[in-house]
């Protein structure tokens, strides 16, 4: 009777500390914050009342919190793809063999290596118009005095947050690209070479459809990452100039810790977890149908 | 050789990786619709050998020429060759039909042209009905006919097989053997075919090429090759055999005298040897003849052993027979009729009996 | 036999064309990687060069590449501003909640895997745990904690790494015990080892390699971790990747400073990455793809 009393009961004290864990620090904060979302709960305000959904109302007519989300989304979506393009590149290259290729490759990586916030402050030294080398390099190419203040101005900050994520993450997609390149039996290859297959050919019709679910994969990991953006920002520009940098961690940071609207980042929160919870599921069904296929 | 139909030649190939050489100066021509194996243990380079005549792999040194002409510098796909892999190496998102007509559609061949050809690739390996089946969708023997279809369509002049049916279960192995020698017949393809199964080798090539480490060690017809191995590689090789150490003690105009053990036999002279030279001796099983007496002059070699294990393997009965202090040989019997069947019992003496020519003799 | 001369007078040229071709491959190649390397590398080398450059040098216009003197005063700056402590801060968190995430995930891996506990999706559920967006889950813990009175001390960053560790020590251990032959299992099964003895001597033995590299990650994604830290650090407790951020507070940016703390923050992870080399991939992933 004990033995299989035991049987059962072991399985679960193994998951026990884990689901103690996650359900302490994640479960009960969120019954607590989806409560408080139904009480304006401000620092400046005495009291909590209770205003029902009127915070998920303002949330909707929050025209910051939209224009940080598609701040995200831009700049989500502009070195996503130039990180893809970009890893593919290199992927195709490092997949073959070449001499002194390993010690490459291990510098390539190290960017991911670094902490994001290092990352940040790094680039925020580089991109400086007076001391950083950046626009003294241009002056240098171009042969004529640059002098941009990249993080002032509303395009080139853009610019200079692109191209810092990019350089921290490409090195990511190209890790799991190549994973995926060098798992292609070299002999489907060689079938598709001695039928005539340009390497243009070989690209299109075998290379890339059967990277699709890597390729998958890879954007799918990338892109919930890059959504949570944040570190680089507060590094760089704070979201200046203005808001135009603002993304959606950065005005939720500052909705709950700096203005100390509770009950408003709350409801903020939850429009957002859901939200993502939601292209989630639609992202992994996508791939799992890939996958399937 | 004639170099009358004479399609391709190999000439002095080499190639190493490294401190380890793979191929080591070799030279071989191939007719025209001839079926060549190259046979040999895994590692003796005959698949490097395949790789260098389809492109895939560099020579550092010698040329492979075809009608005449190098071909080292053109690429895979202008060689008109095409060829078989042992993983198939099937495309794994295309369709059977679009695996088969990949070449084609690289053509711009229209369409109609392509599905006809497609239809009589599928009809020659027996695949009718299966155009829209994936790669997964197939089992490992139909997995090889599509790929047999697909190096096919472009109509090669040399189809070059990498152990295709390496992978694949013994039944469907045999009678994949046959279907491929017929479809080799029907087309009169040349195939130039890699393997390491001696019985395959026997069963389906016009010519055997011999390999180890790097090097040919003998070529011929199966049956030659069976019959009369030139080393002791190749007897151990290709087929069973009876290997036996000896010393010359007499070699007269047509025979040699070989010492055994304190057993002397008698072979045909093949080689130089002079009296005193270590040799190896090799006897096929099924050359040894077992009878309860002494027999007629005709054999020319009766030993006298006692039998020490009789093992049943359904058509024949192998027999293991003591014929000396050290030496232990396998005889195989045939069973026509069950009724027939000997009724030597182990421990029983018997005498051995077998020609002149069926013991192979090579230097040590 | 005219015909083939031809022919061969006709190749030479093209022999060595080809050759020309493949070389200018090669040059290519090296100009991208030799590049795609020294893009990699000049921020890291800059900010290397920053810590070791006078104040004078640093800021500098046009900027100085390489400086003629050097100097390690920042490195002195950083202790004056209390940045070893925080690098002791992050070792902590970092080590004991990697110590902690790995033997509790393990567990539960190891329950998932061999008595399909909680069914087929639930490894997959708790996946999805990490990918939220940090902001949003740590603002209701940081309410919770605060009721606890538990921010701004070790016991709630490390609790938060745990949290967003755990899945993905679950997820890789679960890749790594199902690899783990089930005869083995079995078989000390039948010469009378418990479960719990299968699991500590034959299973963990077995997966060590997996838990290492498991491990290591952990510990880097704790080191590189903002977000969470930033929100539950205050005071006494202030973690690397918050103490950078506090030197750009004042009026002046320490530029040597940022510099060296950058430097120091990079070491541990450079030496484990090239350490976890093999495994990176798997463990960027979490062994979607190998």
């Amino acid at each position: 009777m004990i033995r299989l009393k035991s049987k059962k009961t072991l399985p679960l004290l193994f998951v026990l500390p884990t689901m103690g864990i996650l359900s302490f620090v994640t479960i009960f904060p969120f019954i607590y914050a989806f409560v408080l979302s139904f009480f304006q709960w401000d620092y400046q305000i005495m009291g909590r009342p209770f205003i029902g959904i009127q915070n998920y109302l303002n949330v909707f007519q929050d025209g910051r919190y939209f224009s940080a989300l598609g701040t995200t989304v831009i700049i989500l979506s502009a070195a996503l793809g130039l990180e893809f393009m970009l890893g593919l590149a290199l992927a195709l290259i490092f997949v073959e063999e070449f001499k002194g290729r390993n010690a490459a490759l291990v510098m390539v990586v190290l960017p991911v290596m670094m902490l994001p916030i290092v990352v940040g402050y790094t680039w925020k030294l580089l991109w400086n118009d007076q001391y950083g080398p950046i626009n003294h390099i241009l002056t240098g190419l171009l042969g004529k005095e640059i002098n941009i203040l990249w993080l002032a101005k509303t395009p080139t900050a853009f610019i200079s947050i692109i191209v810092t994520d990019l350089w921290e993450w490409t090195p990511f997609i190209f890790l799991i690209l190549l994973a995926g390149l060098t798992s292609l039996s070299p002999e489907i290859y060689e079938a598709a070479a001695i039928d005539g297959a340009s390497p243009w050919a070989r690209f299109r019709s075998i290379t890339l459809p059967l990277m699709r679910p890597v390729i998958g994969v890879a954007l799918l990991f990338r892109g919930l990452e890059s959504f949570k953006i944040f570190d680089i920002i507060v590094a760089l520009t704070q979201g200046a100039p203005g808001t135009s940098t603002e993304t959606i961690s950065l005005y939720l940071y500052r909705i709950g810790f700096q203005y100390f609207r509770m009950g408003y980042a709350s409801a903020a929160n939850i429009v957002l977890l859901v939200a993502v919870g939601c292209f989630l599921v639609v992202a992994v069904r996508l791939l799992r149908i890939e996958r399937g296929g | 050789m004639s170099y009358e139909n004479t399609l391709l030649v190999i000439k002095g190939a080499s190639r190493s990786f490294g401190q380890v050489v793979a191929v080591k100066n070799f030279s071989l021509q191939v007719k025209d619709g001839e079926f060549v194996c190259l046979l040999g243990p895994s590692g003796c380079g005959k698949t490097t050998l395949l790789r260098i005549i389809a492109g895939f792999e560099t020579l550092d040194s010698g040329d492979v020429l075809m009608n005449g002409e190098s071909i080292i510098d053109l690429p895979p796909y202008r060689r008109t060759m095409n060829m078989v892999f042992q993983s198939y190496a099937l495309f794994p998102h295309m369709s059977v039909f679009e695996n088969i007509a990949f070449s084609q559609f690289l053509k711009k061949k229209p369409k109609e042209e392509v599905a006809r050809k497609v239809r009589k690739m599928l009809q020659l390996v027996q695949l009718e009905g299966f155009e829209t089946r994936g790669p997964n969708q197939l089992s490992g023997g139909q997995c090889q006919r599509v790929a047999l279809a697909r190096a096919l369509i472009n109509e090669p002049k040399v189809l070059l097989l990498d152990e295709p049916l390496g992978a694949l279960d013994l039944k469907i192995r045999k009678q994949m053997q046959i279907e491929l020698k017929n479809i080799q017949e029907k087309l009169r393809i040349t195939f130039i075919y890699v393997t390491h199964d001696q019985e395959e080798a026997l069963v389906m090539s016009d010519r055997i090429v011999l390999m180890n480490e790097g090097e040919i060690m003998q070529v011929g017809t199966p049956k030659r090759i069976y019959n009369h191995p030139n080393s002791k590689f190749s007897a151990m090789f290709v087929g069973e055999n009876n290997l036996l150490k000896g010393t010359v003690v007499k070699v007269n105009s047509d025979c040699l005298v070989i010492s055994v053990d304190g057993l002397e036999l008698f072979a045909n002279r093949t080689i130089n040897v002079k009296t005193g030279d270590p040799v190896t001796l090799a006897i096929r099983p099924e050359k040894l003849r077992i009878t309860g007496e002494l027999e007629g002059k005709s054999f020319g070699n009766q030993i006298r052993g006692k039998m020490v294990d009789a093992v049943f393997f359904g058509s024949v009965v192998k027999y293991y027979l003591r014929i000396s202090e050290n030496i232990t040989m396998v005889a195989e019997d045939r069973i026509t009729d069950e009724s027939n069947a000997r009724s030597i019992k182990i421990g029983d003496g018997v005498t051995l009996a077998f020609t002149r020519e069926s013991l192979n003799v090579f230097p040590e | 036999m005219g015909d083939k001369r031809h022919i061969y007078t006709n190749k030479e040229p093209k022999r060595i064309q080809k050759r020309k071709n493949l070389k200018a491959v090669k040059i290519a190649r090296y100009v991208i990687v030799g590049l795609a390397v020294a893009f990699a590398l000049f921020p890291i080398v800059w900010t290397v060069l920053t810590s070791v450059k006078f104040p004078s040098d640093i800021l500098h216009s046009p900027p100085i590449w390489l400086p003629k003197e050097l100097t390690f005063a920042h490195y002195i700056g950083v202790q004056e501003l209390n940045g070893y402590k925080s690098f002791k801060d992050s070792l902590i968190i970092a080590g004991l909640s990697t110590a902690c995430v790995v033997v509790i995930g393990s567990l539960a891996a190891y329950s998932i895997t061999r008595w399909k506990t909680g069914g087929k999706s639930f490894p997959f559920g708790l996946l999805t745990l990490r990918v939220l967006p940090p902001i949003a889950v740590v603002f209701p813990v940081f309410l919770f904690f605060k009721e606890l009175r538990i921010i701004d001390t070790y016991l709630a960053i490390i609790l938060m790494h745990l949290v967003f560790n755990l899945p993905f020590t679950v997820w890789m251990m679960r890749g790594f015990f199902r690899e783990i032959p089930q005869e083995a299992q079995e078989s000390a099964r039948i010469d009378g080892c418990s479960e719990v003895g299968v699991f500590w001597r034959v299973v963990l033995p077995l997966a060590a390699p997996g838990l290492i590299v498991t491990a290591m990650f952990c510990f880097i994604f704790s080191w590189q971790e903002y977000p969470y830290a930033l929100i539950l650090a205050r005071r006494r407790v202030i973690p690397l990747s918050v103490f950078l951020p506090s030197l750009f507070g004042q009026q002046m940016i320490m530029w040597g400073e940022v510099g060296a703390i950058s430097t120091i923050s990079m070491l541990p992870l450079f030496a484990l990455g090239i350490l976890a080399r093999k495994y990176f991939v798997r463990g960027l992933t979490m062994g979607t793809v190998k």
